[in-house]
């Protein structure tokens, strides 16, 4: 057997990995500046272009909250044009443009994006800077002649982009710095030397800076409201009055200082592949090959201190398209056994197109090891349960292996739950009141003989009436506003029932068995 | 028979329960389970619920799956960390979580599993029966008109055994076919228990819970 | 007796004073119990009694007998209630809630199972809900044959375990058992309120409370039958025993003044004899007039046959020590215009001048303590109310409480939060239920934000939302109403702690007290004093003379000059828009005249229609007659039209033959009918008896809705009287010394109408000169300085400033009095003010803000690099010293500076923002308010201008005034409902609004009816200007 196992590095669609900048970020030294140019791109529509169903026609907005209070983060086009502004609550925005789309911000989907613009970018330049939250920066000096000059980069990039479902606004300077400043204020500067870059930083508003707006307001109320106006002032002055980090901002973006730029690092994921050494159809045969793709997986993961919560294998044939497996786990894990488990039950269910030729196991989401994905990997029995869980959902579908909840409301129809085990909530403490084991799943309406209701003959009265009435603020169907007298009831068997008077519908209802 | 030789034998007759142990009563104490209800403990032969091993329940048409002689080793089992599942309990009901809590048991530790066919039914009681977690099995084999066959019930107690479960099947009584071998059947009616039959014992107390 | 005939009383009930627990009010549980017919109610609320007046007063009308008692949970577990039987044990409970309270912070409370052991409760019955055995044991020790154990029992399925369990309980500590109901709600329909309350106290919506909801409704007042059905009839028996034993009713509280007034050897009658005729020898020097004697003689009667000396001799007592003190105050309030209080100083209306007769202030049939108001200075009322507290000790003066109720706006949000709403939503609905919606609107007003009308929660909502309006919320402070008693004030009623620290309030508000016939003492604040004391002292600084309020020359024509001209801006009284623009019209010429002017300025006169045919009447369009020889006694000084509230009460009498008793019903069901109703029977009786005695029909219909239009506003005319002083007063001084006057307004802010710059604006328009805030000039507050030509000039103080610390202000004022005369360099003027006075960098930006740092740094932004230069003191080594190089800063413009002035001084000395804008303002076409004055009615205008007010009187029927400002002064706009409705949010944000209309020219006063609204706030860019609104 022939196993060939490489951790490739992806350039697109990627989990969330830890350390995707290199630890040390490279330095673009003074001696490296000569040639240095910077294509800064910035997207400033990002947290509304992440949305699934983005539509740029309609009005729509992105929310974040903060503290006690929603407040809007991006705005559409048609949005803006309604009066809404970022910096708004959330009611406002509703207030002036009620049919708005409100979003919630996600922050992981625009830090995933990003990344892969990144990866996207590196086809320009090998030096790829991501600046969050909606920032890349390109290295375009070296590479600029290969790509036709500064224009036809900026043309492409752009293009691409656009492409991409993006708008953007760019900026080209000398230093990294001065190019971000300079892309939202100035979409379009090509600042190619010094000279040009000074003087458009001059030119910039000290909203630039990116200050927070005490000191904002600080610097304007001393009439200084362009960086220009800053750079005319005496340095020791300023940076006693506003701070080092002006100065040192300033000296980076006029090259007067080195500056730090990350150099991005593509994320990982995991994938392992194997020949088979004839066409395989058995799923023993197949599924030890598969063992020791796992094996390696397991490593893998141990190695880098995570875990997968899904798993995909793909299965090759001859002259046919491959055959895919997916295996969600029902918690992220790393265990070996429990992966060849899981892999077995999808094989015994899956009904081979052609023989086997090859296996790739992949692991699209690679997450870190976080305390909720920690239970499992305790060992003693649990893990063996858990096994046997997936084993059923796998066989029989999620939606055939459940578990019990119950919930706190005195309306015996909300009272309990079912759900998918892991995920369904308990309340500590029931009700003291006679509750039946069995209950209805729909009350059943009983004969009334003499005004007593009869079920295998005329009922006794154990204990009642026990008289609920709730749930009139409740806006669901049945079993949400009730008003009830409940009995305990024996039938001539002796079993006991749990038998209700409807004081709205009137009439007489079993309700439960107390077996 | 030295101390020392009996303490292996025991332990010998405790890690291997698909001994067949006549009636030795300290090999019955040991495979026993009280049932919670001190009437039927003195009315079961061994003096509880087998540890291990099958039981029937046969229920009478119109009644509800009596679960009443259950509820204390249930609680006992999720007190215990042990898992509980229902395997095709009736679909028209529902385990009623406010009323199992009130009875002790931990609804954490209970899965309600619903089969598609046969096959699969007899496969999850017997994984479920097998795996060590899971400490009883409540089970409904008769849904659907399904019938238990005696291969299978061999399979389960092998099962149970290996995995020191309980196992207990609900099956109507109207049928009149029994599922074959099991270590106890039992009637329930309001609160009158039948032990119909009980492996090891001819008697047929009644015993009212 | 048999079982069917059982009775029963109620032992255990709370009602909505027992905070976000009981769903009903004191007056609906009385109600329901009258209607079931139960023996008795005992309202129980939890450590509290603040209910139990208004319970008893309903309780009287049903003949229901009630009982006072409080639940209580104790510290270590059980629940209890405890019952008053008699006038002793009320006391000691009373004590025990006191002490309970006062062991924690306001709303909360304390309560051990040692105090129920150690204290003294005699005479109160224990009923013992819940607790263990230990605690139960504990007390039958003590409470031997007043213990009872409770049994509340409800439509559960425990009920015959539980009845059984209580059977055997009570067997074993050989105890009775009651019935009681643990009541909540008068009836079942208050569910989903008690729901929702439950809701509100525990901070989550209903749907996540679970078990914390009770499962049904049965925790009401039930009927007999039901409860015969559920309880055993002995158990029922002992509650109708327990409460025959429950003998205490509210009217024993008998309430006795301080007497430590009195000096040896006199009697509280002689003793204010004595006061009074010193008082009268003051003011009478040349002799006492013979209807002045008169006078007193009938007043001493009557107080001393009511004997209310004490009340007299305490009011006079707090303002002759707030005198000693040299705290400007003035009574008034129906008692405090009498001949006696003149005589002792309380008010400086002579009652002379008017012919008002004591006993429509203190009367012999009204059971009812006399009302005097005594208004202090402002920032000095707190040391009388801490004289107070400590002449009579902490035990023995309470301030009386004001219950905090459910407004709509808070309803709206409590309840929309309990039902599970969005904040957002919650919070749009709850503002758009502003003060101008009503409910004919309701439906588009919740369409416009987003919501739909018909869906269920809206409508819940709405329905909840309606019955928690004007439940308790809490107990607050009344504003100085305070209890002053011989004994401890808790023995008359709990005491409990205010949010304020070092105050406590009784529980109480003063409509209960009232009620209970107690005295009470107001010693409330009023701005306007503050403000003519400060100006006093300005004046006396300036130039020596001493004033005070009695000094002020009366009928002055130079004052009631420009009080014709509604030249009153900072006047007390007469300076609102309303008030302004009936002053021409009027043209008050004396003090009665102002008397009047202040009272028919009110929602009463406005809405009874009273004001035109005043007017008319004064100017001689209409003749003054009277529909008889009766009304015409009443109404003669104001010219045959009601317009006091005695008046009408009067009227009430002589016209429509209500006795004195049901006048006096009718004044209180005047000022309570907005929030209770309650006003139809006399409307009944006095249109049927006007009629009888040959009325017009219209008539009776004018004075019923003035009647109606009275509510709380209604001013009697003694009020109006010490009002009119006050305005007189504060006109006078506005008018011969406007520099002080404005200055001692600003010191006094924030009181009145107007805001800084607009007061400003006045002084500027009147020619006083105003000056900037300066560190080498100002003071703390604003002052006055010498002009060369000897005229008072306005130096605006420090206080002016956002963000100024007042004690760094007086470490600057002082630095610069200690500075060496000659002066220096500005640059080593700086080093030193910041070397001297240590202040911190913030400190010196917020003076560069201003612009108070000119002298020293020149234009404001070199003040600000100065300021950010300023380094923080280190302790040991003094402030570093830098040398570094001058920087290139731009001058800012007059429009930055106007921009930062306004920011930082709400107001600016420079050119007005206005002026500024009115090139392009001109090209628009709009007139600016000079060039308003000569126009005619009817001509059509632009006009525009900042917003510096808007008003919506609560009398005119939806419209809305507002005022706008320009360089050249102000134009007033009236605002019709149905222009409001177009231009809602412009009307109501619009900083600079452009208004198209038409001229309105009578009488000298001018409005502009607005007709269209455009906004051009975008223009002031980032000046940001602060409208007053709705005052």
């Amino acid at each position: 057997m022939n196993t060939a196992t490489q951790i490739d590095w992806l350039d697109h669609e990627c989990g969330a990995v830890p350390g995707k900048q290199g630890p040390e970020p490279p330095v673009a030294r003074s001696a490296a500046r000569a040639e240095a140019l910077w294509l800064c791109l910035y997207l400033t529509d990002l947290p509304l272009e992440v949305q699934a169903g983005y539509e740029p026609d309609e009005p729509m907005v992105v929310t974040e909250v903060t503290g006690q209070r929603i407040e809007v983060i991006a705005v559409s086009a048609v949005a803006r044009h309604a009066g809404i502004e970022p910096g708004m609550s959330q009611a406002a925005a509703q207030a002036l443009c009620p049919e708005v789309r409100l979003e919630v911000r996600d922050q992981a989907a625009e830090s995933r994006r990003l990344d892969r613009l990144a990866g996207w970018a590196s086809r320009w330049t090998s030096w790829v800077s991501v600046a969050p939250p909606n920032s890349l920066l390109l290295e375009v000096g070296g590479s600029r002649h290969l790509f036709g000059g500064l224009d036809e980069i900026q043309r492409a990039v752009m293009a691409g982009l656009g492409g991409h479902g993006h708008h953007v606004r760019t900026a080209i300077a000398r230093s990294a710095r001065a190019a971000s400043w300079l892309a939202p204020w100035q979409s379009g500067i090509v600042a190619s030397d010094d000279d040009r870059t000074r003087q458009g930083v001059a030119a910039l508003p000290i909203e630039a800076l990116g200050l927070p707006p005490t000191r904002q307001a600080r610097l304007r109320r001393a009439g200084l409201n362009t960086l220009g106006a800053l750079m005319r002032l005496p340095r020791d002055g300023l940076a006693r009055r506003y701070g080092q980090a002006i100065v040192r901002q300033l000296d980076e973006a006029l090259g007067q200082r080195p500056e730090a730029v990350p150099r991005f690092a593509a994320p990982r994921r995991f994938t392992a592949e194997v020949d088979m050494p004839m066409p395989e159809s058995a799923t023993p045969r197949l599924l030890a090959a598969a063992g020791h793709l796992t094996d390696q997986l397991v490593r893998y993961l141990r190695a880098h201190d995570a875990a997968v919560d899904r798993l995909r294998l793909r299965l090759f044939h001859e002259e046919r398209p491959a055959s895919t497996l997916t295996v969600g786990l029902a918690m992220a894990g790393r265990d070996d056994r429990r992966f060849v488990r899981l892999l077995g039950e999808h094989l015994d269910r899956f009904e081979l197109p052609a023989p086997v030729v090859g296996l790739r196991l992949e692991a699209p989401h690679v997450l870190p090891l976080s305390a909720g994905t920690q239970d499992w990997l305790d060992p003693a029995g649990a893990d063996d349960w858990l096994a046997t869980v997936e084993r059923w959902q796998a066989r029989l579908g999620a939606q055939a292996v459940l578990a019990l909840g119950s919930r706190a409301d005195h309306r015996p129809e909300q009272a309990w739950q079912l759900g998918q085990p892991g995920q369904v909530d308990c309340c500590d403490r029931p009700p003291a009141a006679p509750r039946p084991v069995w209950l209805l799943r729909e009350p059943q309406a009983l004969i009334v003989r003499e005004q007593r209701p009869t079920y295998n003959g005329p009922l006794d009265t154990e204990t009642g009436p026990e008289r609920i009435e709730q749930g009139w603020w409740d806006t669901a169907g049945s079993g949400g506003d009730i008003s009830r007298d409940y009995y305990v009831m024996r039938d001539r068997f002796g079993t006991r029932l749990w038998v209700f008077q409807d004081r709205q519908r009137l009439g007489w209802w079993l309700h439960g068995y107390f077996a | 028979m030295s101390d020392s030789a009996t303490n292996s034998l025991n332990a010998l007759l405790q890690a291997e329960p698909r001994l067949w142990r006549a009636r030795d009563a300290r090999a019955r104490q040991t495979a026993v389970r009280p049932t919670g209800h001190a009437r039927l403990d003195t009315a079961l032969p061994g003096g509880g619920w087998p540890e291990a091993g099958m039981i029937e329940v046969v229920v009478e048409a119109r009644q509800p799956p009596p679960l009443h002689p259950f509820l204390p080793a249930m609680a006992d089992c999720t007190r215990a960390g042990q898992r509980i599942v229902l395997v095709d309990a009736p679909a028209d009901l529902v385990p009623f979580t406010p009323a199992w809590q009130q009875a002790g048991i931990n609804p954490d530790g209970l899965l309600l599993v619903r089969s598609d066919d046969r096959a699969n039914a007899w496969w999850v009681i017997e994984t479920a029966l097998r795996s060590e977690a899971c400490g009883l099995v409540l089970a409904w084999p008769c849904t659907h008109g399904r019938q238990v066959d005696v291969a299978a019930m061999r399979r389960w107690q092998v099962a149970a055994a290996a995995g020191r479960c309980l196992g207990v099947l609900f099956t109507p009584a109207r049928r009149r076919a029994h599922a074959p071998n099991v270590h106890l059947r039992l009637h329930v009616q309001g609160d009158r228990l039948r032990v119909l039959k009980a492996r090891g014992s001819h008697q047929c107390p009644v015993v009212s819970l | 007796m048999s079982a069917a005939e059982v009775g029963y009383a109620e032992l255990h009930c709370l009602s909505n004073f027992s905070f976000l627990r009981g769903a009903s009010q004191p007056a609906e549980l009385v109600d329901r119990a009258a209607d079931q017919g139960y023996a008795a109610l005992a309202l129980t609320d939890e450590c509290s009694v603040a209910g139990v007046v208004r319970a008893h007063e309903q309780a009287k009308v049903r003949g229901l007998h009630l009982i006072i008692g409080a639940e209580f949970t104790l510290e270590e577990g059980p629940k209890i209630v405890l019952l008053a039987t008699d006038r002793a044990a009320y006391g000691r409970l009373c004590r025990l809630i006191t002490l309970a309270r006062g062991r924690r912070s306001k709303g909360d409370y304390a309560l051990h199972l040692n105090d129920l052991i150690d204290q003294p409760l005699e005479g109160c019955l224990l009923l013992w809900i819940d607790g263990d055995d230990a605690a139960l044991a504990a007390v039958t020790t003590v409470f031997t044959d007043r213990l009872w154990l409770v049994a509340e029992l409800f439509a559960s399925a425990d009920r015959q375990r539980r009845q059984a369990a209580l059977q055997a309980r009570a067997e074993a500590f050989g105890l009775p058992v009651v019935a009681c109901g643990d009541v909540h709600m008068h009836a079942r329909g208050r569910r989903a309120l008690q729901d929702t309350l439950t809701a509100i106290r525990l901070g989550k919506p209903i749907s996540e409370l679970g078990y914390a909801l009770f499962p049904n409704g049965e925790r009401h007042l039930r009927s007999l039958a039901a409860l015969r059905a559920i309880y055993p009839a002995v158990w029922l028996e002992a509650s109708v025993r327990i409460a025959r034993r429950c003998r205490f009713v509210l009217t024993e509280l008998r309430y006795e003044y301080p007497h430590e007034l009195i000096p040896d050897g006199y009697t509280p009658s002689s003793w204010l004899r004595e006061l009074t005729e010193r008082g009268a020898r003051r003011h009478y020097s040349g002799g006492v007039p013979s209807n002045v004697r008169r006078n007193i003689e009938h007043e001493l009667g009557l107080i001393a046959e009511l004997e209310y000396e004490f009340f007299f001799l305490t009011v006079e007592d707090i303002v002759r020590w707030a005198r000693g003190q040299d705290i400007l105050c003035q009574g008034r309030g129906s008692a405090a215009n009498s001949t006696v209080c003149y005589c002792l100083g309380i008010t400086a209306v002579n009652p002379a001048e008017q012919s008002l007769l004591f006993e429509r202030f203190v009367s012999r049939d009204r059971n009812e303590p006399p009302d005097i108001d005594v208004d202090f200075e402002h920032q000095r009322r707190e040391e009388v109310i801490q004289y107070i507290y400590r002449k009579y000790g902490r035990d023995r003066a309470a301030l009386a409480a004001t219950v905090i109720a459910y407004r709509p706006k808070s309803a709206i949000r409590d309840v929309g939060k309990a039902l599970g709403m969005s904040l957002d939503q919650v919070d749009a609905l709850s503002k758009s239920l502003a003060w101008w919606d009503n409910a004919e609107t309701f439906d588009e007003r919740i369409l416009e934000i987003g919501l739909d009308p018909r869906s269920p929660v809206i409508r819940r909502l709405f329905v909840l939302v309606g019955q928690l309006v004007g439940f308790p919320r809490h107990l607050s402070q009344h504003v100085g109403g305070f209890v002053i008693s011989q004994g401890p004030v808790h023995a008359l009623c709990p005491i409990e702690p205010a949010t304020m620290d070092n105050r406590s309030v009784i529980q109480w508000d003063k409509d209960d007290l009232e009620s209970l016939g107690m005295l009470k003492v107001d010693v409330l604040a009023l701005g306007m004093l503050t403000a003519i004391r400060k100006c006093f002292d300005l004046i006396r600084r300036w130039d020596g003379c001493e004033l005070t309020l009695a000094a002020i020359p009366r009928d002055d024509p130079e004052t009631y000059e420009a009080i014709q001209q509604a030249d009153t801006i900072g006047v007390f009284q007469i300076e609102s828009r309303a008030q302004m623009s009936m002053l021409p019209r009027l043209r008050p010429e004396n003090l009665y005249d102002l008397t009047i002017q202040v009272a028919i300025v009110r929602p009463g006169p406005i809405q009874g229609d009273m004001v035109h045919p005043y007017l008319n009447r004064r100017s001689g369009k209409e003749p003054v007659t009277y529909p008889s020889d009766a009304v015409k006694g009443v109404l003669k000084r104001t010219l045959g039209v009601p317009i006091f509230q005695e008046q009408v009460m009067q009227l009430a009498m002589v016209a429509a033959g209500f006795t004195a008793e049901e006048a006096d019903q009718l004044r209180r069901a005047m000022a309570a009918w907005k929030r209770k109703g309650g006003l139809e029977p006399f409307e009944v009786k006095l249109k049927a008896g006007m009629a009888e005695r040959g009325y017009e029909p219209e008539y009776a219909e004018r004075i019923f809705s003035q009647i109606k239009g009275f509510g709380d506003y209604g001013f009697p005319e003694s009020h109006a009287a010490s009002f009119a002083l006050l305005a007189y007063a504060s006109a006078w001084l506005k008018c011969h010394y406007p520099a002080a006057f404005t200055a001692a307004l600003l010191n006094s802010l924030p009181m009145g109408f107007y805001a800084p710059a607009q007061l400003i604006a006045d002084a500027r328009r009147h020619g006083v000169e105003v000056r900037p805030v300066d560190v080498l000039h100002s003071e703390v507050e604003s002052s006055l300085e010498r002009r060369a030509d000897g005229e008072a000039v306005i130096r605006l103080g420090f206080d002016r400033i956002k963000g100024m610390d007042l004690e760094v202000a007086e470490r600057i004022a002082d630095w610069r009095k200690a500075l060496p005369e000659g002066r220096r360099g500005t640059a080593s003027l700086k080093r030193r003010l910041i070397r001297d006075t240590g202040i911190s960098r913030e400190q010196m930006e917020v003076l560069a803000a201003a612009g108070a740092l000119r002298g020293l740094s020149g234009h404001r932004h070199q003040a600000f690099w100065d300021a950010a230069g300023v380094e923080t003191a280190m302790p040991v080594l003094g402030r570093p010293q830098f040398s570094e190089g001058v920087p290139l800063l731009t001058t800012p413009t007059e429009g930055q500076d106007i921009v930062a002035d306004y920011s930082s001084l709400r107001l600016t000395l420079g050119r007005h923002p206005l002026a500024l804008l009115r090139p392009r303002l001109d090209a628009c076409g709009v007139t600016s308010s000079d060039r308003l004055r000569p126009m005619k009615t009817g001509t059509p205008v632009l006009v525009g201008g900042l917003v510096i007010g808007r008003q919506r009187p609560g009398s005119a029927s939806g419209v809305i005034f507002m005022t706008l400002e320009d360089e050249a002064g102000l134009v007033n706009l009236v605002i019709w409902p149905k222009v409001l409705e177009r231009f809602r949010r412009m009307v109501l944000h619009a900083q600079l609004p452009l208004i198209r209309g038409h001229v309105q020219n009578e009488d000298d006063v001018l409005h502009v009816i607005a007709r269209e609204f455009t906004d051009r706030s975008e223009w002031l860019g980032r000046l940001s200007v602060a409208s007053r609104d709705f005052h």
